[in-house]
């Protein structure tokens, strides 16, 4: 990779960048630090259990990878390319499982399923476990998608429909290709949750490296196993980081001679039309069906002998939303510096910068939070059980999805557009005020509302680094389950306001979106964008 | 080969990018000491003070693995009673404080399993608890070295359900569980307690015995993989019989408002059993604690009869957890006396190094996780 005879762009940019990549690196290395061996991964492998909960976590990566993909895609053609009736409402049913944790929805399809069909068994199969946490995991994929397909620009298809007639051949020449960085942007973030995800996996009885990890620790006292085998993990993640590069291409006809954007050709869904909206239906309903129905069930349950301390809830809701909102801010100020590097001096430095930021995302929360745990005593310990400390945590977490996020905004407003005002004499600062930030506002908005929304429904590590007597919604709902079952009945109060909480900067996201979905693009973007598009530049 | 700095360059951006990361994260906690509403609420100064002399301005700092209710009914009170304030981390682990280091902030750490608390003392993290302490409790319940004290007890159990088996049918013990005519019948779940319980029968009977009843258990047994889903399982009819720990079904009970509005029973092997093994939860005072003597106090408290034995004994069971108080003469107005418990007695410290259970339970594939 060349940098085509420029000069390296300004270095205290390029340093900022590297200094985040590093510190996003701290967590794998406190795995090297505190000790890990071959030996003891040897050792964990001599039981057949390890090798199958090995196998289980890959088949449990692909097989809800390509669902989400299936359910993702799936949903955004629908909403955005068939003439379905309310596609607005859609889009935002097909979002709201963004909403929920993934342990909350576990915990409801499981209850749910112990209430009406106790002998089923279904929730708990390798198969069930796949759906449901697909269900909770797909619209990651859904909404880059449905901006993807929105700038298909049409003409490209009524090209290739005019050379090779044929329904196929638009889908596969023009539509596959322009999802393909959208499904890829997507599916990383999915695979990476499934990789680290436990509280899902140990209630849905799955057995996967993630729990085998947790195991390690919690039963058995055998950190340096835990640790061990998360690097195993950390492997894993390397590979998904690989493959869903390859999945995004080289590049495809997205800038060919592009003008005004014209809104997508719609299919028409003819008599099947009401059929097809009643049976989407189904999705959302039962992605989200049961923990709505369990929260309103434990509220409204007339047995009921413990009263609900609302003055506690709305505690905890002001906790949980301050530590999401300063750790947006944080990511939003963290990422900048990384997304704009790799989209403005793309090199081969710049791009691991940004895949470093991706790997504390796949290893389990309990081996970061232990590795902050370390770190902190040492280097800061003023700062350990502050609120600072945790947040620090959730920005390492994800951070990527702020950068993710930014570099789709940044990528909306071209270089030419710098070199332009460059040109026409305006200073760097000057042009980035004035010219790159507006257009790449979207981009850092849905990045810091994503960041938002995953910190307040984080678990584990916000349990070991939160301030001492302090409690989120996450951690509270956590304390009625006893480490056990989840008891609708005393969860019920924070799993609504967790619900109600997620479901403002799911709107937020989906807002822009909306637009998308029906009538024509605006000219010049100013809500907000959640797309994961992986630029092409940083191909080049 | 694409990046032409020179080494100096590089450093000084990577300096600089340091010095940004570390100035964001600084102004980042002062957004928060403003942000967040529900911080430290526990202020009491804590610096350089010898606690004890005053009482009323010492902080301790429990780390706890216990259920959050049963902490914050025991410490309120303690703070009622005395002045004493608490911070509180709640599901701790021992990693947690060997990630901290010399700097642990524990004062005081309560365990739900004697394991943690036996971890931490063959790690050489623990103070001896007062002999005075360690008097009020019955024998047998609390570390032999003296490293921890039981402030509260569990048993395992056997839940069954009645519209599927009668009480007269039930194994009269727990190796009678094995038996062909429970096959298929009876769910259990790989956790804590059930590693505990290998750990014993290994210790107890040795390693052949205790293979061969594994096996049976795997064999004729439905691995349910939590204490919890074992209960709602049998109560849901779903298994006849499920082997657990005592308070699940009690917290159960109370969430349906009494034992009456439940269908399963709890149900106690008649003689001295191993599926009667009682596991104390265990208060430990840290090594690396610097308020030692207000935190051996705390433990006499809690040990004590009118101290927090009682808030043990008579508070609800979404408080209580039904657990059972473990000074003598006093019984939990929930789940009885732990003396009616016929629990054969153990060196609980011996599962520090639950090794030999941890190989046999995964040998066999019957390890959580």
């Amino acid at each position: 990779m060349t940098l085509r005879g420029r000069r390296v762009g300004p270095t205290a940019i390029a340093g900022c960048a590297i200094a985040v990549g590093v510190v996003s690196l701290v967590p794998v290395g406190y795995l090297f630090f505190s000790g890990v061996s071959l030996g003891d991964i040897r050792q964990q492998f001599r039981y057949p259990a390890t090798t199958a909960a090995l196998a289980q976590t890959v088949e449990l990566t692909a097989a809800i990878s390509a669902l989400t993909i299936v359910l993702g895609a799936g949903c955004a053609i629908l909403v955005v390319r068939t003439n379905i009736p309310a596609p607005r409402f859609f889009t935002v049913l097909f979002a709201m499982p963004l909403a929920v944790p993934g342990f909350v929805s576990a915990y409801a399809a499981y209850s749910t399923q112990l209430t009406y069909a106790p002998r089923l068994g279904l929730a708990s199969s390798l198969g069930g476990a796949t759906v449901i946490m697909s269900l909770t995991l797909y619209p990651y994929v859904f909404l880059p998608c449905v901006t993807a397909l929105r700038h298909v620009d049409p003409a490209l298809e009524e090209v290739v429909a005019s050379l090779r007639p044929g329904r196929g051949a638009a889908l596969w020449r023009v539509i596959v290709p322009a999802l393909r960085p959208a499904v890829a942007a997507g599916v990383l973030i999915v695979a990476l949750h499934v990789l680290a995800e436990y509280g899902a996996m140990a209630q849905l009885s799955r057995s996967t490296l993630t729990t085998k990890i947790m195991a390690e620790m919690l039963d058995y006292g055998d950190y340096r196993s835990a640790r061990s085998l998360s690097l195993l993990l950390a492997v894993l993640s390397v590979a998904v980081l690989l493959a869903t590069r390859a999945l995004t291409g080289r590049g495809h006809a997205r800038d060919v001679a592009r003008g005004a954007e014209r809104p997508p050709r719609r299919a028409d869904l003819g008599r099947s039309r009401l059929p097809v909206a009643a049976s989407s239906l189904i999705l959302p309903l039962v992605a989200v069906g049961p923990t709505v129905f369990m929260t309103i069930r434990g509220l409204t349950n007339p047995d009921r002998t413990v009263s609900v301390d609302w003055g506690q809830v709305g505690s905890a809701m002001g906790t949980t939303l301050g530590y999401a909102l300063a750790a947006a801010a944080v990511a939003t100020v963290l990422a900048a510096p990384v997304s704009w590097w790799v989209t403005r001096r793309p090199s081969a430095a710049s791009t691991l910068t940004e895949r470093a930021v991706w790997v504390a995302h796949a290893i389990p929360a309990a081996i970061l939070a232990l590795a902050l745990v370390f770190l902190t005593t040492r280097l800061a310990p003023s700062l350990y059980k502050t609120a600072a400390a945790l947040v620090a945590a959730y920005v390492i977490l994800f951070l990527p999805l702020a950068v993710a996020n930014q570099r789709v905004g940044l990528d909306a407003s071209r270089r030419a557009y710098d070199d332009a005002a460059a040109s026409l004499g305006a200073r760097p600062s000057i042009a980035f005020a004035r010219v790159t930030l507006p257009l790449a506002l979207p981009g850092f908005l849905a990045g810091a509302i994503l960041v938002g929304l995953d910190s307040s429904k984080e678990l584990t590590t916000t349990l070991m680094l939160i301030p001492f007597n302090a409690e989120t919604l996450s951690t509270q709902l956590w304390a009625t389950t006893n480490g056990e079952s989840l008891d609708f009945t005393a969860a019920a109060p924070y799993a609504l306001m967790l619900v109600l909480l997620g479901v403002i900067p799911v709107y937020l996201l989906v807002r822009h979106t909306l637009r998308d979905v029906l009538g024509p693009a605006p000219a010049r973007r100013r809500s907000i964008e959640p797309a994961w598009r992986e630029p092409m530049a940083a191909a080049g | 080969m694409a990046l032409r700095y020179s080494r100096r360059e590089a450093l000084a951006a990577l300096g600089l990018g340091v010095a940004a990361t570390l100035a964001a994260c600084g102004s980042k906690s002062d957004d928060d000491s403003s942000g967040s509403a529900g911080g430290e609420t526990s202020t009491g100064p804590t610096s350089g003070r010898p606690s004890s002399s005053a009482a009323g301005s010492t902080t301790l700092t429990v780390y706890t693995d216990q259920h959050a209710d049963l902490i914050k009914g025991l410490t309120d009170l303690y703070t009622n009673d005395t002045g004493v304030a608490f911070k509180i981390q709640n599901s701790a682990t021992v990693g947690q404080i060997q990630a901290e280091g010399s700097a642990s902030k524990a004062d005081v750490f309560l365990s739900e399993d004697p394991t943690p608390v036996a971890e931490l003392g063959a790690a050489g993290l623990l103070s001896p608890v007062e002999q005075s302490t360690l008097d009020q409790v019955r024998p047998h319940l609390s570390s032999e070295k003296g490293l921890w004290v039981a402030y509260a007890a569990r048993c395992r159990v056997l839940y069954y359900n009645p519209t599927l088996i009668d009480e007269s049918d039930l194994p009269k013990a727990l190796s009678g569980i094995i038996d062909p005519q429970y096959k298929g019948k009876f769910a259990w779940a790989p956790s804590g307690a059930f590693v505990a319980t290998t750990q014993y029968l290994i210790s107890s009977q040795g390693e052949d015995d205790t293979k061969t009843f594994l096996e049976g258990i795997k064999a004729n047994g439905v691995n349910e993989h939590k204490n919890g889903n074992v209960r709602d399982t049998v109560e849901a009819g779903k298994h006849a019989m499920g082997l657990s720990n005592h308070y699940y079904w009690w917290v159960l009970a109370e969430e349906k408002g009494g034992p009456d509005k439940l269908t399963s029973k709890i149900y106690h092997f008649p003689a001295e059993d191993p599926g009667n093994l009682i596991l104390s939860s265990g208060a430990a005072v840290l090594k690396s604690s610097k308020n030692a003597d207000a935190a051996q106090k705390f433990l006499a408290w809690l040990t004590a009869t009118d101290g927090g034995q009682n808030l043990i004994a008579t508070a609800p069971a979404n408080v209580s957890e039904a657990q059972y108080p473990v000074a003598p003469g006093v019984a939990s107005s929930i789940a009885g006396d732990l003396n009616d418990v016929k629990s054969p007695t153990f060196d609980m410290d011996v599962l520090a190094d639950a090794s030999q259970a941890e190989d046999l339970l995964k040998q066999l594939g019957m390890s959580s996780g």
